[in-house]
């Protein structure tokens, strides 16, 4: 149905992956299937590598790369992981645009999201921003304030090659803030 | 009337008076969905049907079959959950209040200045953007004060020949539904726990007043009681 990460496509207008230095990636399968409610909605194909960026973890900034990301933490800037997953957890709070092939929001997002491929809006969802996509799901109990758009490939690519993200990406800090510190 | 140049003999008739007004409740579906044939939903289609790329705001929650339906339609959607947005605002007045320090000057606001502040956040397009508004049963829960910047704003949110369709409860109901679009002439209600307390019943002279910026209204009364109005721009 969609294409497996296990052969990224080159993208030279891509900068270097960013990982965060406080977290590795992990080799897993994508933990957020399992907690999928019904009705089942196909969850993003992890990649080989999944970076997670866990609750308590907080980062500003422009992340960008090929390997899959899951965010339960907070991230503020832009994501842009154009052959890449985005995941956004329960516990996730972004504050950034987020390009990616196919995003998964179960927390909290305030920005526009385009995905290339697939947005799926998880009944914890909450999405303040625009949605871009070929395919969207929408679970029962998701939140959108925002305009959706459906786009063909082409159209998909004009968006992103006129519209970036961000203009001036800034550089990735992060922040480790205590564990026991609940972000809602 | 005059729904923009539109020529149709049943939208120009007053359609309270035919016996085509009537909307019905279907018999309950094999499952236990509560689907209501919407003569409004099907008039409302009709009228924001010539807009090419047309621009619909749905004010209640995102629903899957609301988004599918007008997007293989060509339309573009735009939501906004108002009701759930109106009561995270008020439960973050009433926090505001209570951590404001003893013998601070923090008071109550006054429906009126809630209201404003409440918009100045909510709502916020381009004048003139959409070709149609679904605004369900919502002025039911909202107070006056609100309730009128609200279809004031709408008001201005549409193009001129733009409609909004809107529900309105003849009794207090049971319980909260959300709807979501079936097809064309069928809505689902999906019970769901009330966000806010319904506030009222409108009186057909009301809702006349409340949108009484628009150019014409039209009426349908369902055997369910509850009425469903268009309103012009």
């Amino acid at each position: 149905m969609w294409r497996k990460q296990s052969e990224p496509a080159a993208s030279p207008s891509l900068p270097e992956p960013v990982s965060p230095p406080v977290v590795p990636p992990v080799r897993s399968p994508a933990p957020e299937r399992a907690a999928m409610p019904s009705p089942p909605v196909a969850a993003p194909v992890a990649g080989p590598e999944v970076t997670r960026i866990a609750q308590g973890i907080q980062i500003k900034g422009e992340l960008s790369g090929r390997t899959d990301l899951y965010v339960d933490g907070r991230v503020e800037g832009t994501i842009r992981l154009s052959q890449s997953n985005v995941t956004v957890g329960p516990n996730g709070r972004v504050s950034a645009d987020v390009e990616a092939r196919e995003i998964v929001v179960r927390g909290t997002v305030k920005g526009n999201l385009l995905g290339r491929e697939r947005v799926v809006l998880g009944s914890t969802g909450d999405v303040h921003g625009n949605v871009t996509t070929q395919r969207l799901t929408i679970e029962e109990g998701a939140r959108l304030q925002g305009r959706v758009e459906m786009a063909t490939p082409k159209q998909e690519a004009a968006i992103v090659r006129t519209t970036p993200l961000h203009a001036d990406p800034v550089a990735v800090q992060a922040v480790a803030i205590p564990a026991k510190e609940s972000i809602q | 009337m005059n729904w923009g140049g539109k020529t149709r003999e049943s939208v120009v008739a007053s359609a309270a008076a035919s016996p085509r007004a009537v909307a019905t409740v279907a018999a309950p579906a094999a499952s236990e969905r509560n689907v209501r044939q919407s003569h409004g939903m099907k008039d409302f289609l009709w009228l924001i049907s010539d807009a090419q790329h047309g621009r619909i705001l749905d004010l209640g929650p995102v629903w899957q079959s609301t988004v599918n339906f007008f997007i293989e339609r060509g339309f573009r959607v735009s939501t906004e959950d108002v009701l759930r947005s109106w009561k995270e605002f008020l439960g973050e007045e009433e926090q505001r209040l209570r951590s404001a320090p003893v013998g601070s000057e923090a008071a109550p606001l006054s429906p009126d200045v809630l209201a404003e502040k409440f918009l100045e956040t909510a709502l916020q397009y381009s004048p003139e953007n959409f070709h149609g508004v679904l605004a369900w049963d919502l002025c039911d829960y909202f107070d006056k004060a609100l309730m009128t910047r609200i279809v004031s704003r709408l008001y201005d949110l549409l193009r001129p020949g733009g409609a909004v369709l809107a529900l309105f409860h003849s009794r207090h109901p049971e319980r909260f539904h959300p709807y979501r679009i079936m097809d064309r002439d069928s809505v689902e209600l999906i019970a769901a726990p009330p966000p806010t307390p319904h506030e009222r019943i409108f009186q057909n002279r009301e809702i006349l007043n409340l949108f009484g910026q628009f150019r014409s209204s039209k009426t349908f009364v369902g055997r369910d009681q509850i009425r469903e109005g268009l309103f012009l721009k």
